[in-house]
């Protein structure tokens, strides 16, 4: 097909030059306040040829018959049929209006451009407004609620940790669940950092993103693509959708400078509720008086209890505020300058953000960059060129308690910080102050450049080659002094350099042509993408001294790794896209893609799509039964995407170092059980949609329901250690559904010329089911996969509540429960479905003359596991849900009594009793902004933009379940921040 | 219009053959094939060092401070959840020490099977290399088997890196295990000659191969096997007991194999050895008492510390706690002294008193205590519990494993720690992952 294609094209110069007509029709194509539209089209009715407009908007077009209309299309303006007569001889001047309407928005799809209204894929966009409405290190995080589909998550609340995304459910097992990032047509590696595969270890802002180093003001929006009609021409990466993100262009005309400043403070938006010193004091004496002993002040006695005999009871610390107690402050910088001829346009930007931290220490992350696009086009605008430059660079200094976060978080409200030798305290095993002053250094530099060339042969026939270059370089230092550690262990640095390099090149060819009442559109590309990274490890101990831990030379032993790999990627891809009489849609795709990741054999898959789209509301019969639908659509679209997200070389049987030196002989060990066979994973797509507009499109509402079936995926297989390693890459012989319902509406619910009010919804029903599993029963998964369950499913004890004494009772397969459970026998109970039941968003926007007031909330509806891991009496702070134990009657509650038995505080973690309702509704983002004219600084455009944004302001949730945050569970993560910020903007 | 014609080209190039072309990668540079390792003697002789490396930088981590505070060898003066368990000798399945111990002994059978059986020989690898690694390759699976056997029990057997059998891997019968150890280092004793292969102790000779082989077959009950094991290794005369001061300097002449360390101190005696404050694994007031007084090894091998007023006695066989290059220390494996133990109590378990007991005054004479004149079987015994205890501490979980083979330990340990768990502390639980990702695995009773 893609050959039949080219083929297509090839003939086609020849058609353009048959025209023998003298006679023309000239005009100019302006927008509603007179400026030129270059690049309108400009077509006779009857006739298949299309004329663009010029740089000054003006066409000419040969003509047949004496009089006719003419139809003039121009993305985001309204189309407009305009009748001419040959005789008149003055120039038609066409005024096009400027469609505000939404559904004729642009939308930005793979490889192409195309409206809402045309579309039979599913895309959903952001624009830059809704990103500068909120005030987000990373970028993701805007998309937050706002996408109906996709889930977002903030991890890790510190500033450069990762925000993940996952759009349509979990696909995967273990393998990759990122979608596609595209910026500006080149591929942008959205996790080659995750610190333990540099580190082996990670800071505590987790894995460091790459996505942090884009600064956010340089979007101009991000689509993303969800459906096989929208991904397949991404094939073997389009299985977990698309991000397509686009930076700002320059426009041409006068030369805008554009400045902005911005001041904010941020808290941890919900702090963890634990014992106070008087309630864990009470608990824990009541757990020598239920085991009937006495607390002793004996070390060498079974019943030492230091915290009631030892410390001092009176003092007391909230260690949850001794850590994340900080405000965080914020400043962000930016500026850019735009304009340039018909001809030329630039835009230049630079940004600098600083913040701190609300973790104790001297922790700071700042981010500076510049951003430039050049744009040109010949006179006879046939031939563009734009070329964007981004560089950004990030620093992020944390003090690192990564190991013992959750440890410091839940000690002893009357923990001492020193022994009474005046050492560190380290009874439990560690330290905050010790552990505070771990430093981990991260720096990445990111440089992002690509360039697009574009040259039209015909008119709709246009050769475009798109090259990209893309390099990040994330350095990363970690300390431990002497004292950051167990009391003698010896001090250490890890030092880690990683660099990941990429280039791409695509060329393209793309034709539009109109044949009769259909417009045809036809694209064929290929793509050759090379990645290599490389990444050094040295770990350096028993330096001299600890103010040397950042000079690896004055380390006394070494341990060093380094690891490169290289990744080649090429595929071919067509598609094509016929739009018939405005009302029938039909678009196929067709990919082939070639991989390295895959062995000899298994190299190159196949994949393709096929959408279409019926715009009923189009057809008179409606229009008649129907007057108050005003827009309605229905498409439906089917095919397939893969995954290639698995490591490099997994085929190959290969030893490498491992770092450790026998008697001056360097080892080598086996770095994995290869497996040659293993192929690529598919993901059959399948959606159908409804899309309707009432009463002029004031009311929008999408309805969608997607079914993803993934077959063959590619998982890290889970193996027990007796084989060696604890998984290798293989295909699991599983189908997995991911299906689910999509419901978006916005509505503009008033509109005067002074007031208008609009309000958005979206809403994600989600399912997720294991269809299929060959072998299950003799496979590493026959304990932890069920057949009909989620994949995500959580499994564990089940505590059917407590026995006479308030012990926990947990359920056996053979009915009868006990206190004792087996690790072997009693932990597969389904405890949970480990994803969201419905989640979704609602904003209002209200704009009163120069005001405008957006608020946006975002909710979940779901079950997860709390941090509940110690039962009551233990040594150990625990959150305030240990309030509710059993008190001696045998009441409502399912938390034991009070007891320093641990033995069954392990399977009482794993089980039913830890999962919670953590549902919530945040209120994610509230922005108001007031423009005011700035005529005073001379000339018409000036303006000033004065605003507050408030991030994650309040949650509504269950305060009392024993979860530091609902959004990022009871995990070692660090809470997401509320946020205050005030800023100006102004533009000259 | 030259500018349409080349992208066209490289669109179809792209079709044709060259496609799988642009797909291939080279090997990593730093990777090697399998197949390239293991045809060569320089690199599979990396392969096989980077086993020995396992035991000091990976086993010495968790095994020496954990099995020590399961018996009632050491105190533990923190509150680790984890070394806790141990302790307390009741660990949970999920415990990470108990999946680290586990995993590591693991690794080390992986990288041995690696070996066994697929060395090539070639112009690159003298058929000589592959008998010498093979046989060191035996060793070593055996030493790691021999450990997991006796924390957890009928382990499984993965004998071949064939991830579709070893993943589904269910316990082996209870006469394989033991059975498996004793064919692999009769294999290596067969296959090593014996002189060291290289500088020093740390590689295994055909002694050190006796001398595990004899432990084994003590463990076993095989008195007669034991003390002709024994009696090869102490009659070589290729090894002698020294004084307890010197017991532990790199190549030692009472040691038989000793694990090199990167930087000439073992990682456990960090933790055993504080810098300054208390230490984390005090000595238990047990094992002090079981020093009669004049010996030596007390004096040597344990230190004290005063802190805040109290005193604190710590393990000290090993004295560097940091990278000493000068006088460095290896992790010793295999000692002399021992295999007079072993000697000593197979002799006195088949009547041969005399001889037993002359054993055991070796080692005594060596410590700088008398002579014992026991003529009774079961006390000659109890002193060579007693013996092993004061000799062997600390080392290699000889307390735990001995209390075990001799039935004692639900007695001993069981009225040292109110938490023991009669017969359930005898073994560890199968890891968490084990079981759940194995289902053919049982798990240990009371886990």
């Amino acid at each position: 097909m893609v050959l039949a294609t080219l083929c297509l094209f090839s003939r086609l110069p020849a058609q353009e030059i048959s025209p023998q007509q003298t006679i023309l029709i000239k005009g100019v194509v302006t927008d509603e306040s007179g400026n030129a539209l270059p690049g309108a089209s400009v077509q006779r009715t009857g006739d298949p040829d299309l004329s663009i407009t010029d740089k000054d908007g003006r066409f000419q077009i040969p003509i047949g018959p004496i009089k006719g209309t003419l139809i003039i299309s121009y993305l985001g303006y309204k189309k407009l049929q305009v009748p001419y007569d040959q005789s008149s001889p003055a120039p038609l001047v066409i005024k096009l209006q400027a469609d505000l309407n939404n559904i004729n928005e642009i939308q930005v799809i793979g490889y192409g451009k195309t409206t809402r209204r045309l579309n039979t894929g599913n895309v959903a966009t952001i624009d830059a407004q809704t990103i500068a409405a909120q005030p987000v290190t990373n970028v993701v995080s805007a998309l937050s609620g706002r996408i109906a589909g996709a889930v977002v998550q903030t991890t890790n609340g510190l500033p450069g940790g990762n925000v993940s995304i996952q759009i349509r459910g979990k696909g995967s097992i273990t393998a990759g669940t990122d979608p596609l990032y595209i910026v500006d047509g080149v591929p942008f590696p959205s996790v080659v950092v995750d610190a333990n595969n540099i580190l082996g270890q990670s800071a505590i802002n987790g894995a460091v993103s790459p996505l942090n180093s884009l600064n956010p003001s340089d979007i101009e929006s991000i689509s993303i693509l969800k459906d096989a009609d929208a991904t397949a021409i991404y094939g073997s990466r389009g299985s977990n959708g698309v991000v397509l993100i686009t930076t700002k262009k320059g426009k041409s005309g006068k030369t805008v400078i554009n400045l902005g400043v911005s001041e904010g403070v941020s808290r941890v938006a919900s702090m963890p509720r634990l014992l106070n010193a008087q309630q864990y004091l009470q608990i824990r004496r009541e757990a020598y008086h239920n085991d009937g002993t006495v607390p002793s002040a004996d070390p060498n006695d079974d019943s030492y209890a230091p915290d009631l005999m030892e410390w001092d009871t009176k003092k007391s610390t909230d260690w949850a505020k001794y850590l994340l107690g900080r405000t965080a402050h914020f400043t962000d910088i930016q500026g850019n300058i735009s304009g340039g001829s018909q001809l030329t346009s630039f835009i230049i930007g630079g940004n600098y953000h600083s913040e701190n931290t609300v973790l104790t220490g001297a922790n700071n992350y700042t981010r500076g960059g510049i951003h430039t696009t050049l744009q040109h086009s010949s006179a006879d605008q046939k031939f563009s060129l734009q070329f964007t430059t981004t560089y950004n660079s990030d620093k992020n200094r944390l003090s690192n308690i990564t190991s013992n976060f959750t440890g410091d978080l839940l000690l002893p409200p009357d923990f001492p910080l020193y022994d009474a030798s005046g050492n560190y305290n380290y009874y439990l095993g560690w330290n905050p102050l010790a552990d505070l002053s771990a430093v981990s250094k991260t720096t990445t530099r990111n440089l992002n450049i690509n360039m697009l060339l574009k040259y039209t042969i015909a008119p709709g026939l246009d050769l475009k080659a798109s090259g990209g270059y893309n390099r990040i370089d994330v350095q990363q230092v970690m300390t431990y002094p002497t004292n950051s550690q167990y009391q003698g262990s010896n001090n250490f640095s890890n030092f880690g350099n990683n660099s990941n390099e990429s280039i791409i090149v695509e060329p393209q060819l793309t034709y539009n042509r109109h044949i009769g009442e259909a417009e045809l559109t036809l694209l064929g590309g290929a793509t050759y993408q090379r990645s290599g990274k490389t990444s050094e490890l040295t770990q350096a101990s028993n330096f001299s001294s600890d103010q040397l831990l950042e000079n690896v030379g004055a380390a006394t032993a070494f341990t060093l790794f380094n690891s490169n790999t290289d990744y080649r990627y090429v595929s071919v891809f067509g598609r094509a896209t016929l739009n018939l009489k405005e009302k029938y849609l039909l678009n196929a795709s067709l990919r082939r893609d070639g991989s390295s990741r895959f062995g000899p054999g298994n190299q190159f898959g196949n994949f393709g799509a096929l959408g279409a789209g019926w715009l009923f509301g189009e057809e008179d019969f409606i229009k008649k039964a129907l007057p108050f639908l005003s827009y309605g659509k229905l498409r439906a679209s089917f095919g397939s995407t893969g995954n290639d997200q698995i490591p490099d070389y997994q085929y190959l049987s290969t030893y490498a170092a491992s770092g450790y030196v026998y008697q001056q002989i360097a080892g080598l060990q086996p770095s994995r059980i290869a497996n040659a066979n293993f192929h690529w994973e598919t993901t059959k797509k399948l959606e159908f949609a409804a899309e309707l507009g009432f009463l002029h499109n004031r009311l929008l509402l999408n309805i969608s329901h997607y079914r993803n079936r993934t077959k063959d995926q590619l998982v890290n297989y889970a193996l027990p250690y007796i084989s060696g390693f604890s998984s290798y890459q293989a295909n699991l012989p599983a189908v997995i559904e991911n299906s689910g319902w999509e419901l978006e509406l916005s509505s503009t619910n008033i509109k005067t010329s002074s007031f208008s009010w609009s309000t958005s919804f979206n809403l994600t029903i989600p399912k997720n089911t294991l269809l299929k599993f060959q072998g299950l029963a003799t496979s590493s998964y026959a304990r932890s996969l069920v057949i009909g369950e989620p994949i995500t499913r959580l499994y564990g004890y089940r505590v059917s509540g407590l026995d006479a004494s308030g012990l926990p009772l947990f359920d056996t397969p053979s009915g009868t429960p006990t206190t004792t459970p087996s690790s072997a026998t009693d932990q597969y109970y389904t405890i949970g479905k480990g994803y969201p039941a419905y989640y979704g968003g609602i904003g209002n926007t209200l704009t009163y003359r120069r005001w405008t007031l957006e608020i946006f909330g975002q909710f979940t509806r779901q079950f997860t596991r709390g941090g509940f891991t110690s039962t009551p009496g233990l040594l150990t702070n625990n959150f305030a849900y240990a309030l509710t134990r059993w008190q001696g009657q045998r009441d409502q509650t399912i938390v034991p009594r009070s007891s320093n038995d641990y033995t069954y505080s392990y399977p009482y973690s794993q089980s039913s009793a830890i999962i919670f309702n953590s549902s919530y509704f945040r209120i994610k983002n509230i922005a108001l902004s007031r423009t005011i004219d700035a005529k005073w600084l001379g000339g018409s455009q000036q303006h000033l933009k004065i605003y507050l944004q408030a991030q994650n302001l309040y949650t509504f949730w269950n305060k009392n379940i024993p979860v530091y945050d609902p959004e990022t569970g009871a995990g070692t993560n660090i809470p997401p921040m509320k946020t205050l910020v005030a800023g100006i903007q102004l533009t000259l | 219009m030259k500018l349409k014609i080349y992208p066209a080209i490289l669109v179809i190039g792209m079709i044709g053959n060259s496609c799988k072309k642009l797909v291939e990668v080279d090997l990593p540079q730093n990777q090697l094939s399998s197949q390239a390792v293991l045809s060569d003697s320089t690199t599979a002789l990396s392969a096989l060092v980077n086993i020995y490396a396992l035991f000091p930088n990976t086993i010495d981590q968790t095994f020496h401070t954990s099995l020590s505070v399961y018996s009632d060898e050491l105190d533990y003066s923190q509150n680790n959840p984890a070394i806790n368990e141990f302790r307390q000798s009741y660990v949970s399945a999920a415990n990470t020490r108990d999946l680290t111990l586990w995993k590591n002994f693991y690794f080390i059978i992986y990288s041995c099977n690696d070996l066994i059986g697929n060395l090539q020989s070639g112009d690159a690898m003298p058929e000589s290399k592959v008998r010498q690694f093979t046989g060191e390759a035996r060793f070593l699976r055996a030493f790691a088997f021999f450990y997991l056997t006796n924390l957890y029990g009928l382990v499984p057997l993965p004998l071949k890196n064939e991830v579709s059998s070893t993943a589904l891997l269910a316990r082996s019968d209870s006469a394989s295990v033991y059975q498996q150890i004793v064919a692999d280092l009769q294999s290596a004793r067969g296959l090593l000659p014996v002189t060291y292969p290289s500088a020093g102790k740390v590689r295994a000779n055909q002694y050190a191969t006796t001398a595990l082989l004899a432990r084994v077959y003590l463990y076993r009950q095989d008195w007669a096997q034991a003390e002709q094991a024994a009696g090869t290794v102490i009659n070589s005369r290729l090894y002698q007991l020294s004084a307890p001061g010197q017991t532990f300097t790199a190549g030692s002449a009472g040691t038989l194999l000793e694990f090199a360390t990167p930087n000439g101190f073992n990682s456990s005696s960090t933790e055993f050895i504080p810098l300054s404050g208390k230490p984390n694994y005090p000595v238990s007031a047990h094992l002090i008492t079981q020093f009669e007084p004049g010996d030596l090894r007390f004096s040597a091998w344990i230190k004290s510390t005063k802190v805040a007023g109290t005193t604190y006695d710590y393990p000290n066989k090993y004295h560097n706690r940091s990278a000493n290059t000068s006088a460095p220390e290896y992790l010793v494996a295999l000692r002399l002294a021992e295999q007079y133990l072993i000697r000593a109590e197979a002799e006195i378990r088949q009547n041969k008193l005399d001889a037993g007991l002359a054993d055991l005054n070796t080692v005594r004479q060596t410590a700088g205590l008398t002579n014992l004149t026991l003529s009774n079987q079961a006390e000659l015994i109890n002193a060579v519990y007693q013996e092993r205890e004061t000799e062997l501490f600390t080392e290699w979980g000889h307390r735990l494993f001995d209390l075990k083979r001799t039935g004692r330990a639900n007695a001993v340990l069981g009225a040292a720690k109110p938490t023991w768990k009669t017969n359930i502390s005898l073994l560890l639980p199968i890891p968490q992952n084990e079981i759940i990702h194995d289902h053919n695995l049982t798990q240990n009773a009371g886990y």
